[in-house]
Formats: structure tokens, sequence, C-alpha cells
């Protein structure tokens, strides 16, 4: 993320308008950047320093810029590893003997002085070879002048949406599971959401922390700027949020035509492969029948009262919901039962793990089927087929 | 009427909306809020001893499902200890301030020995809050003495709990989320850090009902420190350098040294001084206000003008820094007193490590790794090191009795940094006579510098 003296943008018509960095403009002064990293490797930290004053001492664009670049690389230096405890050594015995030297040291003379104590000193080595800036750079980030940019560029956004007040993000999700693992990742980093709209094609979150219902709380900042991060990773949204920064509001949008690259671990790819298996398995053997939908409708029963379905099927007009409760969502399934339990229009699946033991009460429209460790597939095609399908027939 | 439930989380405190009734409207509505993304009502922990008071005194039930912390007992080690006059009337007025409250008495004059008081008096679960591990070390060797317990601690990738534990700010403002309801009794040591931009949601997310802030210097160059008021509480006992200078501080004297530079050093300043000066008066900034520095700041970077200006800055700064004379003063003070401990305060790392190298003395950074710091501070302690440098480390806090002569070589204008240095060598000690020489470069901006600094009453000698 970049610091607050980092950043670059403009405030028109009361938006903030961050100034993206170019590939075709700036590709020059990041593979410069890199390069002069790449020539340092094997030189002192503080040489590295010398060689990139050019670019900090520049005209007030480039040196903003270049600072900016070297912010994103700095973090990913490795250094020789040094033996900090012979350079602690020399430094207990220079100091033992120094101090020697000022107590017997009996008339006032600067120049013997220092020589005195410039003899103390192991003529190897200097005193504090071990700071930072006499480090000798082992490796810098093998990252092309491109993956630079795009890191810049995302970093360049968190370091503006660190200043925001109320973030409002917009999904059009491919699946269930995405949506799952975003408000997964929300509710991990203590973020707290408010479904404000929800449609087969958008969901609208309000993003906030806990303090944010008092007035000036920069406590979650962080963690919402954080979210940028993930969000090239769903595919298409689109980022509203207001921003106060040096006494200055406006409103800063993103979305998915800005192409903003994230270099974060994929967040949202993962599927157990037992999940895959058995949706697969349940698909090839009810297709003739039953419509699957990737991404079913993210149901909202009351204003504040939501859930979300693993999968979903139609058939004849009639949506069959499954909700998979594997053995650590026990207060997940009592919250959704309790959600669920008065819409007597849907047909709900609960596939449970045996483990869970909860006595829930029965409901019409709640179909409780329970699995031992991995959700079977068979067990589920035989329900429909029975259940669903012999009764629902013609 | 269903009894409400409270509920902590993270940093805050909850009833859920279905549990808010008649009476938590009528005597909690000044401090709870509707959330409507969850459904419930929250108000922030700080608010938690308010709330609970509030329902427990007009005989309102209700369900605590907040509180982590338990009643203990803490005996000191040592009990023939007697506290000094002034130690017992400042916890005696913390306690007459429902234990909630700022004290503020010099470096040296036992603040430490002062919240082992109140701890023990209190007796809650405690969480003591420090600026810098080195203070966070001194604090777990203050408790593991006087009470001969384990003390826990939060900061430098530690993370331990114990029924007194101490945590560093920045620790803090990421992990009391987590741990807000785990202590009853909250202890800011220097707390004039506490009303910082992120730093105060340490105190905001807290629910401990008692608080106990302490410092030498409240003041804030932003005039936050009244937010101490509503994070801790009101100031309730106060003593300065000066009342206590004799009798419980060491007598002191402050010397401000003047130091020519050597002609080429004027030359070269009077140049650079000239190339900055003129640029600020063609560019009417006006240094009085805050913002300046700023205006400053982004006018350097937008003409090859500025950034001249900028350079010359920084090079007249740097040749007062460790001008030719100054250093050879330095080492006549150091000759001068090189039977006693001397401190010598830079104003950054450089001009620390320079004079490390330089005359060959131990330095302590923010770079100084722990265990390295700990054996500088010991060998200090012991006499085996007679000198210690350091820029800003040892400002605040640090524990370092035996000093007894500090040398100022450069500095900030700072009021605080400047009665914070003092404060290091005041600690009593017996026939302790403590000197402060300030040296500055003569006829330079360092003498309006030093003035600012010294508009406080322990230099009006």
């Amino acid at each position: 993320m970049l610091k607050k003296v980092h950043l670059r943008y403009k405030i028109q018509s009361n938006h903030i308008i961050p100034f993206y960095l170019q590939l075709n403009k700036w590709r020059e002064l990041s593979q410069a950047i890199l390069d002069t990293y790449t020539s340092c490797i094997g030189k002192k930290y503080c040489e590295l320093e010398e060689a990139l004053s050019k670019y900090v001492n520049n005209t007030e664009s480039i040196a903003k810029v270049s600072k900016g670049l070297i912010h994103i690389i700095e973090k990913k230096i490795e250094f020789e590893p040094i033996n900090s405890e012979k350079y602690e050594i020399n430094r207990k015995n220079c100091f033992l003997k120094s101090a020697e030297s000022i107590r017997s040291n009996e008339n006032y003379d600067y120049e013997s002085f220092l020589n005195i104590s410039q003899n103390n000193k192991n003529s190897e080595s200097t005193l504090y070879g071990d700071l930072k800036e006499n480090q000798i750079i082992l490796s810098t980030p093998s990252w092309t002048c491109d993956d630079l940019i795009h890191r810049y560029n995302l970093s360049l956004v968190q370091g503006i949406l660190i200043f925001a007040n109320d973030v409002t993000l917009s999904i059009h999700p491919e699946s269930a599971q995405k949506i799952r693992s975003l408000l997964r990742y929300l509710s991990f980093m203590g973020l707290l959401f408010e479904v404000v709209k929800n449609h087969s094609s958008e969901v609208l979150l309000k993003i906030s922390g806990p303090l944010n219902a008092f007035s000036s709380s920069l406590k979650y900042r962080s963690k919402i700027a954080n979210i940028i991060g993930i969000l090239p990773q769903l595919g298409s949204y689109t980022l509203n949020a207001k921003i106060s920064i040096e006494q200055k509001k406006g409103i800063l949008f993103i979305d998915d035509k800005k192409k903003l690259k994230s270099h974060y671990k994929p967040f949202f790819e993962y599927t157990p492969e037992e999940i895959k298996s058995f949706i697969q398995k349940v698909d090839s053997s009810l297709k003739k029948v039953l419509c699957f939908r990737s991404y079913p409708v993210f149901p909202i029963i009351e204003v504040k009262k939501w859930y979300i379905p693993d999968y979903c099927w139609v058939y004849n007009e009639m949506q069959i919901e499954l909700l998979i409760f594997q053995k650590y969502q026990k207060n997940m399934l009592l919250n959704t039962y309790e959600k669920v339990v008065s819409l007597k229009n849907k047909t709900l699946v609960f596939f449970i793990d045996r483990s869970l033991k909860i006595d829930l009460p029965d409901a019409a429209h709640i179909h409780k089927i329970y699995f031992k460790d991995i959700p079977s597939s068979q067990k589920f095609i035989q329900f429909i087929k029975k259940d669903i399908l012999n009764k629902q027939s013609p | 009427m269903s009894i409400p439930n409270f509920y902590f989380e993270r940093g805050s405190i909850t009833i859920p909306a279905a549990e808010w009734n008649e009476n938590t409207q009528l005597f909690l509505s000044h401090i709870f809020k509707y959330d409507q993304r969850t459904d419930q009502y929250r108000a922030e922990a700080r608010h938690y001893a308010t709330a609970m008071l509030s329902l427990h005194k007009n005989g309102i039930a209700y369900k605590d499902n907040i509180k982590q912390f338990n009643h203990c007992d803490f005996e000191f080690t040592d009990k023939s200890i007697t506290p000094r006059p002034y130690q017992t009337e400042a916890l005696n007025k913390f306690r007459a301030n429902r234990s909630r409250a700022c004290i503020i008495l010099p470096t040296g004059a036992g603040k430490s020995f002062l919240a082992m008081m109140a701890i023990q008096k209190v007796k809650r679960d405690t969480l003591i809050l420090v600026p810098t591990l080195d203070l966070l070390e001194q604090w777990i060797e203050v408790i593991e003495k006087t009470f001969s317990i384990q003390a826990g601690r939060i900061g430098g990738g530690v993370k331990e709990l114990q029924n007194i534990t101490v945590c560093t700010y920045d620790s803090a403002q990421l992990m009391m989320e987590y741990i807000g309801n785990r202590f009853g009794f909250l202890i800011c040591d220097e707390c004039h850090h506490l009303p910082g931009p992120q730093y105060q949601f340490a105190a905001i997310m807290s629910v401990a009902p008692f608080r106990l802030g302490l410092t030498a210097t409240p003041d804030r160059s932003d005039g936050k420190n009244a937010y101490l008021n509503d994070l801790i509480g009101p100031i309730a006992y106060e003593q300065q350098i000066q009342q206590m200078s004799g009798v419980y501080l060491s007598d002191y004297q402050t010397h401000l040294i003047e130091v020519p530079l050597t002609d080429e050093e004027d030359k070269e300043y009077r140049h650079e001084r000239k190339i900055y000066t003129d640029f600020i008066r063609k560019n009417n900034i006006d240094f009085s206000s805050h913002a300046s520095w700023f205006d400053f700041i982004s006018l350097c970077f937008s003409s090859e003008d500025g950034k001249k200006a900028f350079k010359a800055h920084q090079k007249q700064k740097n040749i007062l820094k460790t001008s030719e004379n100054k250093l050879k003063k330095l080492y006549e003070l150091i000759q001068k007193n090189k039977q006693h401990s001397i401190l010598i305060f830079t104003d950054d790392n450089k001009t620390a490590y320079r004079i490390g190298e330089t005359f060959v003395l131990p330095v302590i950074t923010h770079h100084t790794k722990s265990a390295e710091r700990k054996e500088f501070l010991n060998k200090f302690k012991c006499g085996a090191y007679p000198i210690l440098v350091s820029s800003k480390v040892l400002n605040e806090g640090v524990d370092v009795p035996e000093a007894n002569v500090g040398i100022i070589l450069s500095g900030s204008g700072s009021k605080r940094e400047h009665v914070q240095r003092l404060g290091r060598i005041l600690r009593k000690g017996k026939n302790k006579n403590a000197v402060l020489y300030e040296l500055i470069s003569k006829n330079t901006s360092e003498k309006w510098q030093s003035r600012r600094r010294r508009e406080h009453s322990a230099y009006s000698q």
C-alpha cells in the first residue's frame, strides 16, 4: 500500500481520480528502477540509495512515482546474511577500550583522542557495519516492468482507499462460492456488510467496520483498503468509496474496466475436490430433468436477513436449493435454519454432517439428509428422484 | 420484557435489537446507537462501565457476557517499601476520581511504583500500554520484581497474556479488538501518545472500567491532550520538575553553550541559508503555522529553485549538526565529566552513528537489537560504558538512573522532547547533581530553535 506522501490523484467534480501509471508512458522508468536494483546486487544498500537518488530527486511527478515504485520494491529485497554476533563482539571490545582511554586520558588533546579511539576499532570492518545501509544486497524481485506498474496501481488505490469513510461494492457474481468466499473474507477481517440490493445479476454490499457506527473511526480502514486486492478475482465489480483526504472530500470509483491486476493469492478459486465431484455427479445424473443454476439468487428473507444456498436447480418452475453444512458449521446451520424455517414456498435440502447431531424441528419444505464426512451424491440423487420428481410428476 | 444480553464484539459492546427495551432506551440511549448492519445496538467498548453502572444503579436486570477479567490480589514482594508522600497523595486522588485519572509526574519521580500501588488497590487483571519495546522490557522487570509473578507481554512478535500484561501501543491498536474485554485496569504509560489518530483506539476498544494515565509531559503540539479526559480521565494530580528537584529529584543545572562555526563552515552555512531564506521570502512562506512546512515541501518539488532551496535547507542543517567545533566541545565536555555517566542526544540516527563511529561509543537507536540494547544499558548502569549516544530512543521512559550528565548536540524545537531529555538525568541518587549541556552553533538558526524548546518552567532557573 502506498503511503500518503506517494499518492498521486486529483479531485475533479467531486471525484477522486487516481493517476494510474499507463504502461506505455511509465515502462521506461519502471524498468530503469528495476535495473538499478538489479545492478546493485552484491553492493551495499547505501550504494543503491545513491544510485536511486537521481530518480528521487527529479521533477515532481517522476520523483513521486519513483518513490512509490521504490516503496513497493523495498519490501522484497533480500540481504546477504550477516554475522551480527561478530559485529556485536567487535563493538563490545572497542567500547571497553574506548571507555578505558576516555578515563585514562589526562590532557585535553582532541586529535590524539580521535587517533586512540580509531585505533581501538577493528580495522577490518566499520563499527556499525551491520546497519542496513552497510548490508549487501543479495537479491531483488524478478518482476517485469509491467508487473511493477500493476503493483503500483493496486497500491495507489489501496493508499487512497485507506481514507474511505463509506464503501459500497457492487458485484456481478458468477457463482455462489465466490459470494460466500467474499463474505467469509469480510467476516475474517472483522468487517461488517449490509446487503443493500440483491438480484440475480447484481449484489450490492455496503462495507464498514464495527466502529464505523460512530463518527470519524479510522480503525478498520486498512482492512477495507485490503479488499481491493481480492476484487480483481471477482470478475465483474464496481466500488464506490467516499474519501476524506487532506481536508478534501470526493468519491473514488473503481471497476473491473480499470484492469487493475492483483498479485494477491487466488482467494476464490478453491473448491474442495469432494464438492466438485459431488456437483458433477448430481448434475450429470439429473441434467435431463433439472436445470442447474451455478449462481442461485442470493435470497433475502427480510431486510436484514439473508442466506446463500450452495447450489440451486429449477424443476417445473420450482426452485430446489441445496445447503451443505460441514462438521464445523453448527452455528451456521442453526442460524440458517432459523431464517428459512418460515419460507414455505421453497424446497430446501439441508445436507448435514452426521457429527453435528442437532435436533432441528421439522418443516414440510425443509428436507434433511445426513452424510458422514463427505456429502454423498448418491443419497442426494435418490432423494431428488424419490421425493421430488416422483411426487411432482404429472 | 426480555433481559438484555451484553456482548463484546471487536472493540465495541452490543445488545441484540430484539432485547433493546424501555429500560435500555431510558438509560443507555445516550451511548448506544442502533446498528442496522447487524440489527444490534452498539457502543464503543470504553462505555462498558458507564452502561453497567447505569443499569445496576437503577435496579435493571441484564446479563453481562462481556467481562473476561478477574478480581486479583497482588502482594508486594518487599512489604517494607514505603511510598513517598506525593505517591500516596497521587494514589488517593486517583482513587477519589473513581480510579480513572491521569497523573503528571516528572521523570524519575517513581511513576512505575505508583502504578504498582494502583494495581494492588484496583485488584483487577491489568494491561499496561507503553510506547517502545525498551519500556515494555523495563515494565516487565518492575512487575516481576514487585509482585514476584510472571508478567505477560504483547509486542515484538510475542503474545503472552498474564494477569498483568505489558503491551506496546502499536500492538494494542491491532490486538484490542480481541483482548479489549480481558482487562479491568488499563494503564497508559507516556499517555501523551494515546490521543494519536490510531493509538486512541487502544483506549476506545477497551472495556476497562479503571484507567490510569502517566506522563511527565501531557501537552501535545496538536492540542489533542484534551482527549485524555475522555479516553482515560481528568488530571487528578500534577507535580513539576522544579517542585521536586533537590528533594525527590536531583539538583540540576542547565548550561547553554554557543559554539562558533569554523570560517569555512560559516561561509558555506551562510551561502546555503541564503538560498533557502530567499526562496522562503519569495514565496511568502510563514512557518508560524503548522501547514506551512507542507506548503514549503510541495513548493520545493514544483520548481528547480524549490529543489535547490530544499537541498540548501538540508545542507545548512547538516553543517550545524556536527560542526567541527561542536565535536571538539563535545570531547571537552566528555573529558571534563569523564568520571560521570553521560548521555549524548542527537536529532537523528545518522548523527548519532557519526558520533558513535568518530568517538567509538555505543549508540542506541531503533535499529539496535533488543539483546545488545539491554547489554549497553546494563554496562552503562554498572559503569563499564561511561557514555551512551542516542537520537530519540532514550528521550522517553527508559530508566537510566546512573546518568547525571546530559549533552544535547542537536534536537528539535519541541519542549516535550527537551523536558524528557532533562528528565533522563534527574532520578535521585546519593549526592547526585545533574548537569545538562546544550550545544548550539553561534549566530545560527539553532539559537531560535533552542529558545523555543526552553520555554518551560524547568529551564527558568
